[in-house]
């Protein structure tokens, strides 16, 4: 078992480290600021200037689609400008997520966002040639940007099984009809393609009545009804969308038909990864441990620092302590280049 | 997390199908965990929209919905484990 990351991983988290506190760090406040302003004035899901620019920046330092899985990244890394050329391992991408967790813009500037990545990777493992060239290659370029659509109101989504919009043949073209809600991202003005989870086989056994379908954002009778507001507040990063309504003349799916479980739990087992390291994520602890920190020592009450009241000093340890942290502190040897604070 | 990651890397995702559960289990109850700490060391500000605690919040709690509910994933977790002792679900 070995946990330290490669030479490449070690030089792209000090890049990635530095980029995050000399470029995205204080662009943050900023950023915040205009999307609070943007819910206010009532288009919450318009890009922000802020975003592209820092997008550019990354990518001309080639800190740019750097979640490309080493064994099946192909062409594409070097394609599209990452550094080195070639897909991360696992081992090798946790810790770069895991920094990247530490900003709410981070996994964009870096177009390793959730569910583009989980997408891409569908598209990558799954997709045709001519649909790569449609969807994945517009993603890794950062041109467009995708949804998945899996749960409903209707069902108990827990259970991917029971999944009840329908997505049947007819002569080339596959007909949708169904109801979708909580498709991260497909709110946002760029959301150009969704990846359908639909029923294609009731009468399968109940791990192959279901197949992906690529679906054209603009397709006729795709649309969304209204933005769920998530614990009172509309959030373009989260994309609560109810979505789409009846649709039709869908152009192909990702897999055979009722081959969507396999192409869903290989998402799931990546892109869950993934989505754990950067958006879940390790990383939080520490921002939100250090804000409390800072500001606990800055305050006082009743004649104390913060820290010093009501057990926070205890709290605070057992946030920073590995019980709580199943993030990268058993991991590192004394001398390795990844950094466990 | 890493030996999840290791686990993806040396056996493919049906070797590492209980180490990836557990993490997405575990981090975003860790994550909710050290954010409401943070929220109340904040205060009435921690609620606030002034700082990005509390859509930190939302987004961790979500999580433990989102890409499978903690319950899914430890049932896994679980069957797994028993997996090894003979049990068939």
């Amino acid at each position: 078992m070995d946990f330290s990351p490669s030479p490449r991983a070690a030089d792209l988290a000090g890049r990635v480290g530095r980029f995050l506190a000399e470029e995205i760090d204080p662009a943050e406040a900023g950023y915040r600021a205009q999307l609070a302003e943007a819910r206010r004035t009532g288009d919450p899901w318009q890009p922000l200037p802020v975003l592209a620019e820092l997008q550019g920046k990354a990518r001309g330092e080639g800190l740019w689609n750097l979640f490309l899985p080493r064994d099946h990244a192909g062409e594409y890394a070097a394609k599209y400008g990452t550094l080195g050329g070639e897909g991360l391992s696992n081992v090798d991408y946790a810790p770069l997520a895991e920094l990247m967790g530490r900003s709410s813009i981070a996994p964009l500037v870096f177009n390793c966002n959730a569910p583009d990545t989980g997408n891409m990777e569908v598209l990558l493992r799954y997709g045709t040639q001519e649909q790569r060239e449609a969807w994945l290659d517009p993603l890794l370029d950062g041109r467009i940007r995708s949804a998945f659509t899996m749960t409903e109101p209707g069902v108990a989504s827990s259970d991917a099984t029971n999944m009840a919009a329908t997505a049947v043949l007819d002569g080339d073209q596959v007909v949708i009809n169904g109801r979708k809600w909580w498709s991260t991202g497909v709110g946002h003005p760029d959301c150009r393609i969704l990846v359908f989870m639909g029923l294609t086989d009731p009468d399968a056994d109940r791990h192959h009545r279901h197949s992906m379908v690529l679906v054209p954002r603009d397709t006729p009778g795709c649309a969304s009804s209204g933005w769920c507001r998530r614990w009172a507040t509309t959030t373009s990063r989260s994309g609560t969308a109810r979505c789409p309504s009846p649709t039709s003349g869908c152009r192909s799916g990702t897999s055979s038909p009722g081959r969507a479980r396999r192409s869903r739990s290989r998402r799931g087992g990546w892109g869950r990864a993934g989505c754990t390291t950067a958006c879940g994520s390790s990383a939080w602890p520490r921002w939100p441990s250090s804000t409390p920190r800072r500001r606990g020592l800055e305050r006082t009450a009743f004649g104390k620092p913060l820290v010093n009241l009501g057990g926070n000093r205890e709290r605070i340890a057992e946030a920073r302590s590995p019980s709580s942290r199943p993030g990268c502190w058993c991991c590192t040897r004394p001398g390795s280049s990844t950094p466990a604070a | 997390m890493l030996h999840a990651a290791w686990k993806l890397d040396s056996g493919g995702l049906r070797h590492a199908l209980s180490e990836v559960s557990q993490i997405k289990v575990a981090v975003p109850r860790m994550a909710t965990e050290v954010i409401d700490l943070a929220i109340q060391i904040h205060g009435g500000a921690g609620v606030s929209d002034d700082f990005p605690l509390a859509e930190a919040y939302a987004g961790a709690r979500t999580l433990r919905l989102a890409d499978g509910p903690d319950e899914v994933h430890r049932g896994l977790v679980a069957r797994l484990e028993l997996a090894k002792y003979g049990a068939s679900r």
